[in-house]
């Protein structure tokens, strides 16, 4: 009876610790500091949500990565705390009354091929962000990098595996989309300025 | 009977694990960088130095890039910007470095390389597609990683990496000049620096 209760005190235990720990995770980093204030848009195109990495050769071992879509997905809800206002937009010419233009661009992703099952692979990939003010004048630059690694997976549990290691890529991009933004003294500054 | 099935199936266990290793140890060290004022090739403006050093040795070129890059057309060249202003702040977009002069690549893989020019007639690695072999692809994720990258450069900051330049397959290089525009982030202007090599 005692073992039983004890099992049980142990699983709401662990349970309280997994679900603070994944809260944590899901926090975005910038939400514990003051937000930016300035409203921003966030132009996530078309072509840039259907960014897909092929790797390999066709009909052989290509594999597609389509990063695009999961950044589409992520970015929004992780930047929109660190400025007081963000809209995403799919038209750097419709950004409305946005004080900032945030336009995110993949220069390139990559991923380790690794002969076996059990090997461990990389995905690499690198976000140029670039900011612009109402007039078009960039006032500031980034590149960012985010990365994952994850078995390549057998037959089974490759599609389960390859879908996980770009959600873990472009979570690790957003969060140093994040970091990188909300620390800009460039656009720290640009907040400050008296709205005209 | 039961000890040659073991002995087979460790023969084959080692055979996999040396495989294994061999794919893994594709290893890509990174490049020695050094403070931006002891490089050869340097141009200061502004209060802005920008040094480059080409990496014309193929054994250079097999120890950091794990390939012959001048037999494929193209030459890495280490960029390293330091702004040395006191209290200017500068943008660096990697995607405008180029060539002061274009000029055609001749030789062997040249229609390749010619291909995957930008603009500024310098290598864009996106348009460089690796032939599909793991060693292949590798080398070219290396390339991207040692990419230099776009950057708002604040007092005291540095940013290196590498360019990819199209060169000739065979015979003496040709001297290289090429150009590094960077924006003024408070004035806006471009200010262009010109380095030869």
């Amino acid at each position: 009876m005692l073992y039983r209760h004890c099992g049980y005190a142990l699983v709401a235990a662990a349970g309280v610790l997994l679900s603070s720990a994944v809260s944590h995770a899901q926090e975005p980093a910038a939400a514990a500091s003051k937000k930016i204030p300035l409203t921003a848009a966030l132009v996530l195109t078309p072509e840039f949500c259907a960014t897909v990495n092929k790797v390999g050769k066709k009909m052989i071992n290509q594999e597609k990565f389509a990063v695009g879509k999961e950044a589409c997905q992520q970015l929004e809800p992780a930047l929109a705390a660190v400025f007081t206002s963000l809209t995403r937009v799919e038209d750097s010419a419709n950004t409305g009354d946005a004080q900032v233009v945030l336009e995110p661009k993949f220069d390139d992703v990559g991923a380790t091929q690794k002969a076996f099952a059990f090997s461990n692979r990389e995905l690499v990939l690198v976000l140029e962000w670039t900011v612009r003010d109402k007039s078009g004048k960039v006032i500031w630059l980034e590149t960012v990098e985010g990365s994952a690694k994850r078995h390549i997976g057998n037959t089974f549990t490759h599609g389960s595996n390859l879908k996980h290691i770009i959600e873990d890529a472009v979570q690790n991009l957003t969060e140093q989309s994040v970091e990188k933004m909300a620390s800009a003294p460039q656009l720290q500054r640009f907040g400050a300025l008296p709205v005209k | 009977m039961r000890k040659i099935v073991v002995l087979k199936t460790t023969k084959l266990l080692c055979a996999l694990w040396l495989a294994e290793l061999g794919v893994a140890s594709t290893h890509f060290p990174d490049y020695p960088v050094q403070p931006v004022r002891e490089y050869k090739f340097k141009v200061e403006q502004h209060g802005v130095i920008i040094a480059a050093e080409p990496v014309d040795e193929t054994q250079a070129q097999k120890e950091y890039f794990r390939a012959d890059l001048r037999a494929r057309g193209y030459l890495p060249v280490l960029l390293v910007i330091e702004n040395a202003s006191g209290s200017e702040e500068y943008m660096f977009d990697s995607s405008a470095v180029g060539l002061a002069e274009g000029f055609e690549v001749e030789g062997k893989g040249a229609r390749k390389t010619a291909n995957a020019k930008t603009s500024g007639g310098i290598i864009d690695l996106t348009l460089l597609k690796a032939d599909g072999s793991i060693h292949d692809v590798a080398v070219r994720e290396n390339l991207i990683k040692k990419h230099i990258r776009s950057s708002t450069l604040g007092p005291g900051a540095v940013v290196h990496g590498f360019v990819y330049i199209p060169v000739a397959t065979e015979g003496a290089r040709a001297e290289i000049h090429l150009q590094v525009p960077l924006t003024n982030a408070k004035s806006g202007e471009i200010e262009v620096f010109n380095i030869s090599f």
